[in-house]
């Protein structure tokens, strides 16, 4: 052990990079922040952006339109994707695409809204593979067509389980 | 050269390296992995349609069982989500409870991490000496929540029970002691050269791929990506102590040791803070009041071990949420195993696709057959490849 304890004096000669001291400088800047906000009205002015509370906000768009906000979200401002939440309501089936820029901390919640007779959506799978699981877990679970998902096979429910079970469906009276 | 014949080694459908049951399908040419297909499902117990049965106070004790070993980072992202939807403030001492409790886990967790890589490569000396310096981080939750695991702590508005002033000194002292120990495991690990050999260059992925399957934790931090709800969210205590961001640029799995590694060391300087604050907030305010649910929509986000958890709840007022949505780090990270394992060696693919760290789980079974129907492998085979190799390169115990 002690031969150990001398080889190594100091950790970051394995080559370790410790990440910045401190807190994101960037992180609480009002200027980024509207500067964020900005940039979301210009790119998509017929979206609704609802910033609900600092770091979470709600952007109702088109859903033919959603590809192209997307792209914006996750090339252009440069978000990780989160996940997406999908949801039967009176509405119609609504699918939440969670954003999130990191370095702010600032979820993005991109929300488009299906109609309940023929819900199909552009598939993002375009833009890289971490979307594919949730697409097809949403597929299966509600129903909602992906144009462009290559790979439709069950995610979570048997794969014996039939095509036109959807457990997540709701029946409004 | 005669083409290699190409053959599918399955592994699952209770897959050996998961909590979850799992089934990946390896393909191979002769040692070459040239492709992987993963399916899931076989543990879906729909806790999203359960948990919409539940009240609010209900859900937190229903999420803890998603997962066994980071089994506070559900209910932490639950109660944050809930708090979020009804606008509630916690105490303070409420906050920093919940980030010791969750540092706690973390430290367990990655201790239990490296053990198992450790045994996969045949080091069977950091399995046991990380496993047993994981028991006194068990024996500390025990003494705070009174759980082992599972602690039952989180409720939304605080928490369920107080760290009380005598339990601090006991409590600092078992860091005290970890600390050493972790270090010297620290750099044990991280100092010898077999490991270095043997992890180096394994399993890599990419800054590129990363982003692209959007990964998370240590696994996104292995490659470069500076991301950790702990810094970027601020939440609970996090913002109120100093710590550092451990991130690594290489992808391979040594950087994701590294990272996990160091990580624990960040954690317990975390917990050391939190205790020495607690001593200055007055005992007993450790929760804030619901009054009635929440009408609206939430979403709290934790960084768990393996990244972050994220769970939604959209409520109507009433005691009940109308959607609640919950994603756990492995279902981003998991799926990064197509590109990482690629053009490995089968001797390798066991820890590349256990360096993610999905939840471990310990049932085995796995058979490779040929087009014959000749028995090749099965999961014990794997392993003692992967140990073979790291003796070959002089190591191992």
């Amino acid at each position: 052990m002690a031969d150990t304890l001398k080889r190594s004096q100091n950790l970051e000669k394995n080559g370790a990079y410790i990440g910045g001291k401190g807190f994101c400088p960037q992180r609480d800047s009002e200027p980024e922040f509207k500067n964020i906000e900005g940039q979301c009205r210009e790119f998509y002015p017929e979206g609704e952006l609802n910033l609900v509370r600092k770091r979470r906000w709600y952007w109702e768009i088109a859903a033919e339109d959603l590809v192209k906000v997307a792209d914006f979200c996750f090339n252009t401002l440069g978000c990780r994707f989160s996940t997406a939440t999908g949801e039967d309501t009176p509405r119609g089936f609504t699918i939440l695409y969670h954003f999130s820029i990191d370095r702010l901390g600032l979820l993005i919640n991109v929300r488009v809204i299906l109609p309940h007779d023929d819900p199909q959506v552009d598939s993002l799978t375009v833009l890289g593979q971490g979307f594919e699981w949730i697409e097809r877990e949403i597929h299966e679970m509600l129903g909602i067509g992906f144009r462009g998902l290559g790979d439709t096979r069950h995610l979570l429910l048997p794969d014996d389980s039939p095509e036109d079970y959807h457990p997540y469906r709701r029946s409004f009276g | 050269m005669a083409e290699l014949e190409r053959k599918i080694i399955p592994i699952g459908p209770f897959h050996p390296l998961q909590e979850e049951a799992e089934y990946f399908k390896l393909k191979v040419e002769g040692e070459k992995v040239v492709g992987l297909d993963i399916q899931l499902g076989y543990m879906h117990r729909g806790h999203e349609k359960i948990c919409e049965g539940k009240t609010y106070d209900q859900i937190p004790f229903v999420v803890e069982r998603i997962c066994g070993i980071c089994s506070t980072s559900h209910p932490f992202a639950c109660v944050q989500a809930i708090e979020d939807a009804a606008g509630i403030e916690i105490p303070p001492r409420a906050a920093y409870i919940r980030t010791i409790v969750g540092e706690l886990e973390r430290i367990h967790s990655h201790l239990l991490w490296a053990g198992l890589a450790g045994h996969f490569l045949g080091y069977n000396t950091v399995w046991m000496w990380a496993w047993k310096y994981r028991e006194s981080v068990l024996e500390i939750s025990e003494l705070i929540t009174g759980n082992r695991n599972h602690y039952a702590m989180f409720k939304p508005g605080g928490v369920r029970r107080d760290i009380e002033g005598g339990m601090i000194p006991p409590l600092l002292a078992t860091l005290d002691e970890l600390d050493k120990k972790l270090t010297m495991l620290t750099k044990a690990v991280l100092d010898d050269p077999v490991l270095h050999k043997r992890l180096e260059g394994v399993g890599v992925l990419t800054r590129e791929k990363a982003i692209e399957y959007s990964v998370e934790g240590p696994t996104g931090r292995a490659s470069g990506l500076k991301i950790d709800v702990r810094k970027d969210d601020p939440h609970a205590a996090y913002d109120w102590v100093e710590w550092e961001e451990i991130v690594c640029q290489e992808g391979d799995v040594f950087a994701k040791t590294k990272v996990r590694l160091l990580e624990c060391l960040e954690s317990t300087k975390i917990i050391r803070q939190c205790l020495g604050k607690l001593k200055d907030l007055p005992e007993g305010e450790i929760d804030a009041r619901m009054e009635r649910g929440p009408d609206g929509e939430g979403i709290g986000r934790y960084e768990a071990p393996r990244g972050e958890v994220f769970h939604y709840v959209k409520g109507d007022g009433s005691m009940y949420p109308v959607r609640y949505k919950i994603r756990a780090p492995s279902s981003m990270n998991i799926k990064s195993n197509e590109v990482a394992v690629l053009g490995s060696s089968v001797a390798d693919a066991a820890i590349t696709l256990a360096a993610v760290d999905p939840c471990y789980c310990c049932t085995e079974r796995i058979a490779a057959f040929n087009t014959k129907g000749k028995f090749l492998y099965n999961w014990n085979d794997l392993v003692k490849l992967s140990q073979e190799k790291t003796a070959r390169m002089g190591g191992g115990s």
